[in-house]
């Protein structure tokens, strides 16, 4: 019941901030738009002909898809690591470990909106302008298509997936910020680790990033394509709620008892 | 039996002491006012009895057991500074109150709404520091049933008017079960009303005694008192 009370403030919160998320996509796919998909379209024909349909894949999947997930990911996971915005809420008769699950509830959702509708949008690109110009081209035009109409399981998983690096990351973070000797620690320890942590998490999800760009570029959308039937999307997005969780366990266990909010 | 007791707290931030050795009883009953100068660790006190963080050392006791989320439900106050979040109007923040604590009673915060002149329409952030102050005083206090009242600067950026007015509102909100603690540097305003007193400096308290008994042990007023222990020995330092 107070859960859905913190809820109502959680959506409250994101509702008064969708315009900035809203103006941000529109910009962004404008941009998009203006300055690679309207040049770039011309030069379409040829790449097709130089039979580089895959590549041609991966570079319009980064640019609409992937890049904006990863900045709409930050945008809406962000107060999570944000403790005074937990603060207000310490005055309330519950401890922080519902106040982290309405946080989550709320990034998720927030995400699970803008995420999809960015992936609408690079459907939208893809009808747009790349299947038309392709139609010439069998081979990339199955490609695409292939694309296109498996592309919601695709992006189901791959919100889960970054669900999944988040709670890594929260896992980390926990860890390092709850540790009393590293709290009590002189200012410039304190920062050179967090910097540290910082570093190790971009290269993290650098590699993640790397890891899943050679995937889709070598044989890895094709079977994909192939092989996952429903019930091992299944598996996999278990595997992923359940990463999820197991890795936010030490900052719920922890959030009520150890932290300084202000 | 204390409401509150704090034994042997101290509170580290990096590497200095904001709090130490803080040994301290609250009764029901008692109008405290916790007096020092600035960063003589009031706020401080405040944030470790309302949870915003945790003492580095010592524990901190609500009714015998140690403090935790449930015992929020007794407890009602607010440190100094604008702590709502900045997507909140009024309502919202009245909403919240409404939602969270069955004791905060809804008509008479909206009776101090209209008497304060704050529209609920209006985002928080747009309020002015005084307008600020306002809203918080009301929400806590229209926790009618709540045992422990800790108000940090309540009278912060208010002008003169409107700080009497909410004295009232403090002393109508006071009763013999409860307890207040109430920080401010407009002591010579607040000395009327308190039956208790809290001296803290450098994060230690100096001196905790009844109010009545101070001013006839020091044929002094508690205002003159705070002069000669903070105002007077700062200007001696300033002169040496």
């Amino acid at each position: 019941m107070f859960i859905l009370s913190l809820i109502k403030y959680e959506y409250r919160k994101r509702i008064h901030r969708l315009n900035i998320g809203l103006s941000g996509v529109l910009v962004y796919n404008l941009l998009v738009l203006l300055f690679h998909y309207i040049p770039a379209s011309q030069l379409l024909t040829s790449t097709f002909a130089r039979n580089e349909g895959v590549s041609l894949l991966i570079n319009e999947l980064s640019f609409v898809y992937f890049l904006p997930l990863a900045i709409l990911a930050f945008f809406a996971f962000v107060d999570i690591y944000h403790l005074p915005s937990y603060a207000f809420f310490r005055q309330i008769p519950h401890s922080s470990t519902r106040i982290l699950w309405a946080k989550l509830i709320g990034a998720n959702a927030e995400f699970f909106f803008f995420g999809t509708l960015q992936y609408l949008i690079s459907l939208v690109f893809f009808y747009a302008f790349i299947l038309p110009q392709s139609i010439s081209y069998p081979e990339s035009h199955a490609l695409f298509k292939t694309f296109v109409s498996s592309s919601l399981l695709f992006h189901c998983l791959t919100l889960l997936a970054i669900n999944m690096i988040n709670a890594i990351v929260l896992f980390f973070y926990s860890y390092f910020s709850f540790n009393n000797h590293i709290k009590s620690s002189s200012k410039i320890g304190f920062y050179l680790i967090h910097t540290s942590i910082a570093i190790l998490c971009l290269l993290f999800f650098n590699h993640i990033f790397n890891n899943m760009v050679s995937f889709i570029s070598s044989t890895f959308y094709k079977n994909y394509i192939e092989s996952v039937s429903p019930i091992n999307a299944i598996y996999i997005a278990l595997f992923l709620i359940g990463g999820s969780l197991f890795f936010s366990i030490p900052f719920m266990v922890l959030v009520d008892k150890r932290l300084d909010f202000i | 039996m204390g409401a509150i007791e704090l034994k042997k707290v101290y509170k580290k931030y990096s590497t200095q002491y904001a709090l130490t050795d803080i040994n301290l009883t609250i009764f029901p009953g008692s109008l405290l006012g916790l007096l020092g100068p600035n960063g003589s660790g009031k706020t401080s006190l405040f944030k470790l009895l309302l949870r915003y963080t945790q003492p580095s050392m010592g524990q901190i006791l609500y009714q015998r057991a140690p403090l935790n989320h449930s015992s929020m439900k007794q407890i009602a106050g607010f440190i100094q500074g604008n702590p709502f979040p900045r997507w909140m109007r009024v309502i919202d923040a009245v909403d919240f109150y409404k939602d969270f604590f069955p004791d905060f009673d809804l008509a008479y915060c909206n009776k101090l709404l209209r008497q304060f002149d704050l529209s609920p329409k209006i985002m928080v952030s747009k309020l002015s520091s005084g307008n600020i102050s306002s809203l918080k005083l009301i929400l806590v206090l229209c926790r009618v049933g709540a045992s422990i009242y800790l108000l940090d600067e309540p009278l912060e950026a208010m002008d003169i008017v409107t700080r009497n007015m909410f004295l009232t509102e403090i002393l109508n909100a006071f009763h013999d079960n409860c307890a207040m603690m109430i920080s401010t540097h407009h002591v010579e305003e607040i000395e009327h009303i308190l039956s208790d007193v809290i001296f803290i400096r450098q994060g230690h308290i100096e001196l905790t005694a009844n109010a009545e008994d101070l001013r006839i042990e020091r044929n002094m007023s508690i205002v003159n008192l705070y002069w000669e222990k903070y105002v007077h020995s700062k200007l001696d330092q300033i002169r040496i």
